[in-house]
């Protein structure tokens, strides 16, 4: 079992040790995670890469507290995910995790502004307070035009720009980009990307980010390739699949 | 963004689709809720207000309480009076003489027939009852062996007023039957006393309509009583009829035992409890339409959590926990709950306030009575809005409706995020 490399003299915020996952659809077992080992320090950023039904979301997921592993553990600052489950687990995803998905996942009842307020109103801060913040991270994303728009009324880019400020507003200690850019052109793609490679910076923040794009991993500090469920040091070359599988 | 609670913000917005106000989804839980709140109301308040009408036309006749003395009469009835007139809370008291008669019509076709008799004095029946304003034809003189007669019992013997008739008292007829028994002749057995109907009466109570009349005390000493300066009993009415029972220990106390008391409540307890049994009855009953409403909330809000199944997975993701997911649904169903019970507060007023005018136009669109006076005894729809019964039906429908909403509530909190955020 390899520990991913950790480079640097950062403390270690998360580590994922020999994680496995597997899907049941009816009678048939689709492996997923084959013993994941994962490390990640502080203002980290690596960029985990592979081709779609290779697990990268799965093990995001997993990484985030959102789906249990059925083998192995994630400690978080020290924390082990399978001690913290149910309410105390949401708590602490609210307080030290943003997530940005491909398909944004923002309400479409609210409006750019109060979709980034709602993690704060998740962790009960005051309304006063997150909105403020909320609307100082939108204009940081260039948003300041938008804030009252619902979702509809946005464009992919614009959209992406604000699930990237909801996922700030609790000021986490880690973000999880699932394939944040999958859903947008190339240019505004690389607008996302550096939007979020510099937030993460100027905040110190660790980032793990999936993708299937080869470029994106050029900004990362460090790039973790996963093939069939499996993290391998020298990847053979990526064949990207066209259809998605459960796993991603 | 809004100061409240993170639960009710959710629940109010996703009540409202992208675009419109109001979700059909939503206005058909509320409108389901609604009527069934509305029905309970009006139902409920006519059922009360047929209630106090009967009440009414019970007490109008009948006073509120009895003093008598069991198996005997009560020659000591002046002396009783004041005592009786003196308690606090009795607002009249008036003796009273009664029992079965025979009656014969007279002319052409005789008829008979066998009704109770009441012995009034003339100058004390308006303070224990609403007979003297309650004659509808001929006037109340009942002086000089005139009686009064009730609207049905005159209908179904013909009579008029100014009609002659006979009247065979219990203790005559004892005599005639004592007489033939010794074979007595002919001429010499007693004839019955000859009375005038003076005027019609209309109670608004079939049984008393149907089944008395109505003489002066001294006619009636003279049926009953051999002429004795005796009556049967006294009628007492009250300021509140439903302070009978504490007048009643209070009085048997000052009378002794040799007076009877009895108050509305013994007397006709078969018939009002009969009607309380019918009025819970009927609430029960209704209450499974708010039942079925709330069947419906429930199936909406299972809609509301398919639809949501994504929205719910983010919010997990973004830190939600199983509790602030259950409560927004809960709140969810709560507010549809309030929604309709308010609506249905407001329609059920209305439609009381309304009740007369409404089954008048039904009258003159269908040409079809839906109450007809002559069956039901009134010619308004009467209703009393008890604001207890508010209170219940407003409460019992909110408990419901947010009862309604606990097991997709659950559903959704259990929901598993990742699950949820692939869910199509």
């Amino acid at each position: 079992m390899t520990i991913e490399g950790m480079e640097g003299n950062q403390p270690v915020l998360l580590t994922g040790t020999d994680l496995k996952k597997n899907y049941h659809i009816g009678r048939k077992t689709i492996e997923v995670l084959h013993g994941v080992d994962f490390e990640l320090s502080k203002q980290d950023f690596v960029a985990i890469h592979g081709a779609s039904g290779a697990g990268k979301s799965t093990l995001l997921h997993v990484l985030g507290g959102l789906d249990n592993p059925d083998s192995g553990d994630v400690c978080f600052k020290g924390q082990s995910f399978a001690s913290m489950r149910g309410a105390r687990l949401s708590r602490f995803r609210n307080d030290e995790i943003g997530f940005i998905f491909q398909a944004y996942h923002l309400f479409p009842e609210f409006s750019a502004l109060e979709n980034v307020c709602l993690p704060g109103r998740i962790a009960r801060r005051p309304a006063a307070e997150v909105a403020d913040s909320a609307q100082e991270l939108l204009e940081l994303v260039g948003l300041k035009h938008r804030l009252d728009h619902r979702p509809y009324e946005l464009s992919g880019g614009e959209q992406q720009r604000v699930a990237i400020a909801r996922a700030l507003i609790n000021s986490p200690s880690l973000i999880l980009a699932d394939e944040p850019t999958g859903n947008l052109d190339s240019v505004t793609g690389k607008e996302i990307t550096a939007l979020l490679e510099q937030l993460r910076a100027e905040r110190s923040i660790a980032m793990v980010l999936a993708t299937h794009d080869l470029s994106i991993g050029d900004r990362a500090d460090r790039v973790v390739h996963l093939v069939d469920g499996k993290i391998v040091t020298n990847p053979a070359p990526v064949v990207t699949e066209t259809a998605p599988s459960p796993a991603d | 963004m809004s100061k409240l609670p993170l639960e009710i913000l959710l629940a109010l917005r996703y009540l409202r689709p992208k675009r419109t106000f109001v979700s059909v989804i939503t206005m058909i839980s509320i409108i389901g809720v609604m009527l069934g709140v509305a029905v309970l109301i009006i139902v409920i308040s006519v059922m009360s207000g047929f209630d106090r009408q009967l009440r009414d036309k019970l007490f109008g006749f009948n006073a509120h309480m009895r003093v008598d003395r069991a198996g005997t009469t009560m020659p000591a009835y002046r002396e009783v009076v004041p005592v009786v007139a003196a308690e606090p809370g009795v607002k009249g008291v008036s003796p009273y003489i009664r029992g079965p008669i025979v009656i014969e019509t007279q002319g052409m076709s005789q008829q008979i027939a066998a009704p109770f008799i009441r012995g009034v004095d003339p100058d004390h029946e308006a303070s224990v009852s609403t007979l003297p304003d309650s004659i509808i034809d001929g006037e109340f003189d009942i002086e000089g062996q005139g009686v009064v007669v009730g609207y049905e019992l005159a209908h179904s013997l013909n009579l008029r007023v100014g009609d002659p008739i006979a009247i065979y008292s219990h203790s005559s007829l004892k005599q005639v039957q004592r007489l033939m028994r010794n074979n007595a002749e002919r001429e010499n057995l007693p004839l019955p006393d000859d009375y005038v109907v003076r005027g019609i009466f209309d109670v608004g109570y079939f049984d008393y309509n149907a089944n008395v009349i109505v003489c002066s005390i001294f006619d009636a000493q003279e049926l009953f009583l051999g002429g004795n300066d005796s009556v049967h009993g006294l009628y007492i009415v009250l300021d509140d009829a439903y302070m009978a029972p504490d007048i009643q220990e209070s009085l048997g106390k000052k009378l002794g035992p040799a007076y009877d008391v009895s108050t509305w409540i013994d007397e006709h307890s078969s018939l009002l409890n009969a009607l309380v049994v019918e009025k819970n009855m009927i609430r029960f009953l209704l209450f499974f339409i708010v039942l079925v409403a709330a069947f419906g909330i429930t199936n909406s809000q299972i809609t509301f959590v398919f639809q949501k199944t994504r929205e719910i997975g983010m919010l997990r993701a973004l830190g939600a926990t199983g509790s602030q997911i259950l409560f927004v649904f809960l709140g969810q169903s709560f507010i549809v709950g309030v929604a309709g019970v308010i609506a249905g507060f407001g329609l059920g007023l209305l439609a009381i306030q309304y009740r007369n005018e409404f089954l008048f136009w039904m009258n003159e669109i269908t040409g079809f009575s839906l109450f007809p006076a002559e069956i039901y005894g009134f010619n308004q729809l009467p209703a009393i809005v008890d604001p207890l019964d508010l209170v219940i039906i407003c409460g019992g429908s909110l408990v419901i409706c947010a009862l309604a909403g606990v097991l997709p509530a659950i559903n959704a909190s259990r929901l598993k995020p990742v699950e949820s955020l692939r869910h199509e």
